[in-house]
């Protein structure tokens, strides 16, 4: 019997091994969270136009996301209301309608049933077409350009979703020339959880001078964060390097000031980042105060629920397609600012590219860890156990000006552990209603001793 | 992708050259010399590119945004940086080690565009064994330059690779192409 209420331990930052492996947790994630979160689908930059259309998953579900005429942007299930074969083959384009391989069922970009082959002929004008358009994805909103979509008609809004989170976010995202990605993803397996990269990315600060021992030496020679390498000493207190935030909804992030620029490995390039930093940051402050004008200088390695990642410095953009309990597709695109110089852009995504991509020096070190992490729960022994992410536990607080929880210390756990707090909630709450009364106290899980 | 040169074939006995060239490439690379390989066999020049084309409707011309995307996009510093990785003794991923093993073939050299450079068009088919259990396979075509220095030897001046699968099933593509 899966006692779902007992598999997260906010308080001692403790999780269940079973959330790694069990299939019946996995089809309550599917149904609970998959198909009731806000989950990431492209930007708005990748489908400037009418009839523009990219194809991803939410959850396992295989989704076509479509600009309007009226410049709107929706998203439809891609499976023929026929017989259930897909109407789009392509990863993205530009088109007028969806064509069925099957039997040619044609769909308009808004979803509906324009065409069927041979219909007078072969259904005596008795089909209704009115009622076989494509299945529809109940919300689709953009946060800074970044669009997402809610399978779940009475979610909230994508901006409560994003809750705390996005005043932080804003600081990256709400870029002053605004942010693009630079497609077509890169997609590779990794034969893991979910949540195990999700986990990682949302503020393992503790990993990158260990995991990245090697890369960090070669790769970050002007950057503060070589001096993280092998794990030996930090260079000034953890509180001073940096900090996390945690929020409603389990966003998060680590943070490290200063560390947004340095990781390239030539002077031109990293002075190319700087000159741009230190062009725009007056701006920033002007928009967003100091405090984020800090937070956009800085390093950032995040998540947004559930299964969304990114780097801020190495500026990589992540979508985590769960495949089952133990296999992922993961996504990856190069985000950055609109109105940076191309050659500046095209520093970028190359450095991302070698760093995060398919041929990533540091994605293919991380990924042995999230397997090993997954598949070592095999072994039933093994996942009767429990893992601890209980570092910083007793620093966190809140802030005057920055909301949400936060902890005074870049190498920290807290991230995590608001990860895990909203991930049991979705799985235990049967409504919205409930996971909203929950809202004024979520902070105390992590607050109180 | 299309010619952009004649096809005149090169002689026989530089077609032997360029067929050692690649067998001596395969095998350095494939037995952790690839340092070795940089500093002899690679042209300070070097472009390096391994790509990944988003599949898109044979008559859609209108999509919009990039159609690739770029694995490698490597000069010699970068090479010289992967192949560093290893040297320094924590990169965890190649320890215990990797075993790559790759056969080429199709093999087809002409006169480049330039004097002193060949085309030359090989099929790649590679086998990397690692971590007990996890044995990946990766199949490609590449199309090179390779240029004769002032020392008379053969180097690699461009390596391009447009990769076939889209979806990477062997997790990623972390070793010399």
């Amino acid at each position: 019997m899966l006692d779902i209420k007992n598999l997260i331990n906010t308080k001692d930052g403790i999780q269940s091994r079973r959330i790694f492996h069990d299939q019946d947790i996995y089809d309550l994630e599917m149904e609970r969270i998959f198909a009731r979160c806000w989950l990431f689908l492209t930007h708005e930059s990748l489908i400037p136009n009418a009839g523009d259309y990219i194809t991803t998953k939410m959850g396992q579900d295989n989704v076509i996301v479509v600009r309007q005429q009226n410049g709107k942007v929706r998203a439809f299930v891609n499976s023929c209301a026929h017989r259930g074969a897909r109407v789009c083959a392509a990863e993205a384009g530009n088109t007028r309608s969806f064509v069925c391989s099957y039997h040619g069922w044609a769909y308009g970009i808004d979803g509906a049933l324009q065409g069927v082959p041979l219909e007078k002929e072969v259904y005596n004008n008795q089909l209704d077409k009115s009622t076989h358009g494509l299945v529809e994805v109940a919300l689709v909103d953009s946060f800074c350009g970044f669009v997402y979509g809610c399978f779940d008609p009475a979610a909230p809004s994508l901006r409560e979703f994003m809750g705390e989170a996005a005043w932080y976010l804003e600081a990256w995202m709400g870029a002053p020339g605004g942010t693009e990605l630079i497609g077509p993803p890169s997609r590779s397996i990794l034969n893991c959880n979910w949540k195990t990269p999700g986990e990682n990315f949302i503020g393992d600060m503790y990993h990158v001078g260990w995991t990245h021992a090697s890369s960090t030496q070669v790769l970050f020679s002007q950057s503060p964060l070589m001096a993280l390498q092998g794990n030996a000493s930090l260079p000034a207190p953890a509180e001073v390097m940096g900090m996390h935030y945690t929020s409603r909804s389990g966003h998060g992030a680590a943070i490290t000031y200063g560390g947004r620029g340095g990781l390239y490995t030539t002077a031109h390039e990293n002075e190319m980042l700087a000159q741009w930093l230190a062009q725009q940051t007056p701006k920033v402050a002007e928009r967003l105060g100091a405090v984020r004008a800090k937070l956009y200088n800085s390093a950032w390695d995040g998540t947004i629920f559930p299964n969304n990642s990114f780097l801020v410095g190495p500026n990589t953009f992540k979508v985590w397609l769960p495949r089952g309990p133990g296999s992922i597709e993961a996504l990856t695109w190069t985000w950055v600012e609109k109105d940076m110089p191309a050659e500046l852009k095209r520093v970028i995504a190359r450095n991302m590219n070698q760093t995060f991509g398919t041929a990533g020096m540091l994605e293919s070190e991380d990924a042995d860890n999230m397997e090993s992490m997954t598949q070592s729960n095999d072994g039933l022994v093994t996942r009767r156990g429990t893992l601890n992410a209980q570092m910083g536990m007793g620093k966190e607080r809140e802030d005057a000006e920055m909301p949400g929880v936060v902890s005074d210390a870049m190498i920290n756990e807290l991230s995590h552990r608001g990860f895990y707090r909203y991930y049991q909630e979705m799985l235990v709450a049967e409504s919205w209603d409930e996971l909203r009364a929950n809202s004024s106290r979520w902070k105390a899980a992590h607050l109180k001793r | 992708m299309t010619t952009q040169h004649q096809e005149i074939a090169v002689s026989r006995e530089v077609r032997d050259e360029i067929e050692r060239f690649l067998f001596r490439e395969a095998r350095l690379i494939d037995t952790e010399q690839e340092r070795e390989w940089l500093e002899t066999m690679v042209d300070p020049e070097i472009k390096y590119q391994v790509f990944s084309r988003q599949l898109r409707y044979r008559k859609d011309t209108r999509g919009s945004g990039d159609k690739e995307v770029y694995f490698f996009d490597d000069n010699y510093a970068d090479l010289s940086h992967r192949i560093g990785l290893r040297e320094t003794g924590t990169q965890w991923v190649a320890d215990p080690p990797n075993r790559l093993r790759r056969i080429v073939g199709n093999i087809e050299g002409f006169e480049g565009v330039r004097a002193g450079e060949y085309q030359v068009y090989s099929n790649c088919m590679v086998t990397r064994n690692r971590m007990v259990y996890e044995q990946m396979s990766y199949a490609y075509g590449r199309e090179d330059i390779l240029r004769r220095g002032a020392d008379g030897k053969l180097r690699l001046l461009s390596r391009v690779i447009d990769f076939e699968e889209r979806f990477v099933r062997g997790k990623n593509l972390l070793f010399i192409l």
